[in-house]
């Protein structure tokens, strides 16, 4: 049977049709990877040197929270909250300072309570006159 | 048709309606605050506050947390602003959280440089800590050493003043025989002087000899005398030990009369046993019968003896 010309014609623009439906649809439903925005590139980067440089250590809890807020704020990306997603990595990156700066505090105090202990050792060595000095 | 358009005045009904419509919006606006006075209270705004506060008090702050404030006070700033005009509560409660957290970590910069200082500090008293311990171990080094210089010196002081006594006793009795033996100086006094042979009972020539050593021995109260008698080999052991105690014996109950203290006095005979000549001849035999003093050092001691030897 022959195919008239208006008929494929009609089919062809049909075809096109769904063809162009499908990959919109396809393209809005997989949503490629979308672009960090400056502020969850900073927060990743602050946890990521935090993670390699001891924190969790010495401040788990803040350096957790950092984390969950950033997740938080990924989150809200993808649920195209921008301007949420924008104050949630704003204020992980934040955290994610102040857990580095946190463990830098306890670390220095931990060493200063030994000394401090070292020193009344020594004291009370030195007042039994006792031994040898090292 | 006439449409005319004619200015007409508004009929009754419509004018009260009218009136109406507009106080009821006002009454709303007026309910619904829109005449406002003061913002509205975010509570984690006066917590950015009082954080941001307490770091500007921290003394350390402006040493090692200057960018920290500044943040913070920025961000303080735009909480306040924020508050002031109204704007939706999740962005001033944004501002405000970023300025907690500038203080917070301004605070706990300062909490670290504390910390460190301390540290620093430490050593210091750490250090000072050995050198009193070194020092007062060197100086109670020398101060042995001092002492154990001080006592051999003494040692030295004492043996010089026993050698000066020695000599000084000697002289006192020059014209009295003396000798200096281990035990130290000791007065001869020869038996034919003090004693007839045989007897105990001192002979009056003996009185002069005597009179000396009292006398010696009333001036120095500390001075002790061990009077010995001996004998020569004459007759047996047993008699010659009671002769030689018979005759120490006189000789110290002369001290006494001669108002020497007893305490000062001890006596004792040895018999033939410590002859200082021969007793093949009657000149040797004459020598050995005698009765020797013994005096002690000034303290009361003879050398060689424990402090209390012999019978008072």
């Amino acid at each position: 049977m022959r195919i008239s010309r208006t008929a494929r014609r009609r089919a062809f623009s049909c075809a096109m049709a769904t063809f162009s439906t499908a990959s919109l649809l396809l393209a809005g439903c997989a949503s490629a990877p979308q672009q960090p925005t400056p502020d969850v590139v900073r927060a990743r980067t602050l946890i990521e040197q935090a993670n390699q440089g001891g924190v969790q250590q010495h401040a788990a809890a803040e350096l957790q929270l950092a984390q969950d807020k950033l997740a938080a704020a990924e989150n809200a990306a993808t649920d195209k909250k921008p301007a949420i997603a924008q104050r949630l990595a704003e204020e992980a990156a934040l955290d994610a300072e102040y857990a580095t700066v946190r463990a830098q505090q306890v670390r220095a105090e931990n060493a200063a309570k030994e000394v401090r202990e070292g020193i009344e050792t020594l004291r009370r060595e030195a007042a039994t006159g006792g031994g040898s000095t090292p | 048709m006439n449409h005319e358009i004619t200015a007409t005045r508004v009929p009754g009904a419509m004018r009260v309606r009218a009136r109406s419509f507009v106080l009821g919006t006002l009454l709303i606006a007026a309910l619904s605050g829109c005449a406002t006075s003061t913002p509205e209270q975010i509570p984690q705004v006066d917590e950015a506050r009082t954080k941001v506060r307490t770091l500007e008090q921290d003394p350390l702050a402006a040493r090692v947390a200057t960018r920290d404030l500044d943040e913070a006070r920025i961000a303080l700033t735009q909480a306040e602003e924020a508050q002031e005009k109204r704007v939706p509560t999740e962005r001033t409660v944004h501002f405000a959280y970023l300025a907690r957290r500038h203080a917070e970590i301004g605070l706990a910069r300062s909490a670290e440089a504390r910390a460190r200082e301390e540290v620093a500090q430490s050593e210091d008293a750490r250090n000072r800590i050995l050198l009193e311990a070194r020092t007062e171990e060197a100086q109670r080094a020398r101060s042995e050493a001092a002492q154990r210089a001080a006592e051999a010196e003494q040692a030295r002081a004492t043996a010089q003043s026993a050698v000066e006594e020695a000599a000084q006793l000697r002289q006192e009795f020059a014209d009295l025989q003396t000798k200096q033996t281990d035990r130290g100086t000791v007065v001869m006094l020869g038996g034919d002087v003090l004693f007839d042979t045989g007897k105990s009972t001192l002979k009056p020539g003996a009185t002069e000899s005597l009179e000396r050593i009292a006398a010696f021995l009333k001036r120095e109260p500390d001075v002790r005398v061990m009077i010995e008698g001996h004998t020569d080999s004459t007759g047996g052991d047993e008699l010659n030990r009671r002769l030689s105690e018979a005759r120490a014996d006189a000789v110290k109950d002369a001290l006494a009369d001669l108002d020497v203290p007893s305490q000062q006095l001890n006596a004792r005979g040895r018999g033939s046993a410590y002859p200082v000549a021969t007793n093949a001849t009657p000149a040797g035999r004459q020598q050995n019968r005698r009765v020797e003093v013994l005096f002690s050092d000034p303290r009361g001691n003879f050398p060689g003896e424990p402090a209390s030897a012999g019978r008072p």
